[in-house]
C-alpha cells in the first residue's frame, strides 16, 4: 500500500485523540487532554477543508458560525444541573448529522459505492437516526419535560426485536437496490424505522438511569 | 481499514476503562465532541457537485454537527474550569 499525505494526517489526528483521551487518566491533566482533542479536530477539519475546498464556501460558513454560535451560547448558559441533558441533545444533534451524511453519500453515490461504503452508510443512517431520537429521548426525561418513569409498552421486547429486524431487512433491500430510485424510500424507511427503535429502547429506562 | 478499525477499538477501551470516575461526566462530554467528526463526511460531500436537496442535507447536517462540536468542547472545558475552583 503506498503511503500517502492522508495516511500520515490520519496517523497524527488519530494520536493526538488518544493522546486527548489518555490525559483523561488524571482530573490535573483531563483539562490539557480536552484541549489535545480540540487541536486534533481543529487539524482534521482543517486538512480536509484545504484538501477538499467546498463548492460554496459561504453557505458552509455560514452553517459553521450558526451552528458553533448556538452551541457556544447554550454551553455558556446551561447550568450546571443542566449539563447531563444539554450533553444528551448534544449527542442527538451529532446523531442528526450523522445520518444525513451517510444518506445523502449513499443517494450521491448510488450503485458507485464500494461495498464496504455501502455497509459504512448503510450503518451510519441506522446508528445516527436511533443516537438522535435516542438522545433526544434521554435529554427529555434528564430535563423532566417527558416523564422519568420507564414505560413499558405491552410486549416491549418483541416490538423492538421485530423493528431491528426490520431494519435488518430494510438495509439490506435498500443495498440490493442501490442506484434505483426505490432505494431511496428504503433508505428513508431505514431511517424512520432507526428513529422509532431509538424512542422504543430509551422510554423503558428512567431517568436516573440516563444520568449514570 | 478494518485492522484500522478494530486496533483503536482495543485502544479506546483500554484507555476509557482507565479513567476514574470522578471524570467520568467529563469524559462522556469529550467523546461526545468528538463524534461530530462526522462533519468531515459533510465537507468533503460538499466539495463535489450536488443536487439541491442533498446540499440543504449536508447544510444542516453542518449545523448541526459543528453545535455538536463547539457546544461539547466548551461544555467539557467549563466543567473542568469547575473542577479547579473546588
Amino acid at each position: 500500500m503506498e503511503f500517502t499525505t492522508e495516511h500520515l494526517v490520519v496517523a497524527i489526528v488519530l494520536s493526538l485523540f488518544l493522546g486527548g483521551i489518555a490525559l483523561f487518566r488524571s482530573p490535573r491533566t483531563a483539562r490539557r487532554g480536552d484541549w489535545l482533542n480540540m487541536l486534533a479536530y481543529a487539524g482534521a477539519v482543517t486538512f480536509v477543508v484545504i484538501r477538499y475546498p467546498p463548492l460554496g464556501p459561504e453557505f458552509v460558513l455560514i452553517a459553521v458560525i450558526v451552528g458553533g454560535t448556538l452551541g457556544a451560547i447554550l454551553a455558556a448558559k446551561v447550568s450546571m444541573v443542566g449539563v447531563p441533558q444539554m450533553i444528551a441533545f448534544q449527542h442527538g444533534c451529532g446523531g442528526t448529522a450523522a445520518f444525513l451524511i451517510a444518506f445523502s453519500e449513499f443517494i450521491r453515490m448510488g450503485a458507485d459505492l464500494t461495498i464496504l461504503a455501502q455497509v459504512g452508510s448503510v450503518l451510519g443512517m441506522l446508528v445516527g437516526a436511533v443516537t438522535f431520537s435516542g438522545s433526544l429521548i434521554a435529554a427529555g426525561k434528564l430535563a423532566g419535560k417527558i416523564k422519568e418513569q420507564p414505560v413499558f409498552l405491552p410486549g416491549h421486547l418483541t416490538i423492538l426485536f421485530g423493528l431491528l429486524g426490520v431494519m435488518v431487512l430494510l438495509s439490506v433491500f435498500a443495498m440490493s437496490q442501490i442506484g434505483l430510485p426505490i432505494a431511496v424510500n428504503l433508505a428513508i424507511g431505514l431511517i424512520v424505522v432507526s428513529a422509532v427503535v431509538g424512542v422504543i429502547f430509551t422510554i423503558r429506562i428512567g431517568g436516573q438511569i440516563c444520568r449514570w | 481499514m478494518l485492522g484500522i478499525f478494530f486496533a483503536i477499538l482495543g485502544v479506546g477501551y483500554l484507555l476509557v476503562s482507565r479513567v476514574p470516575v470522578l471524570l467520568h461526566t467529563p469524559l462522556m462530554s469529550a467523546t461526545n465532541a468528538i463524534s461530530s467528526i462526522t462533519i468531515l463526511g459533510a465537507f468533503i460531500l460538499l466539495s463535489k457537485s450536488l443536487t439541491p436537496v442533498i446540499s440543504a442535507l449536508t447544510i444542516i447536517a453542518i449545523v448541526a454537527a459543528s453545535f455538536n462540536c463547539i457546544g461539547g468542547f466548551l461544555l467539557t472545558d467549563r466543567m473542568f474550569k469547575l473542577f479547579k475552583k473546588r
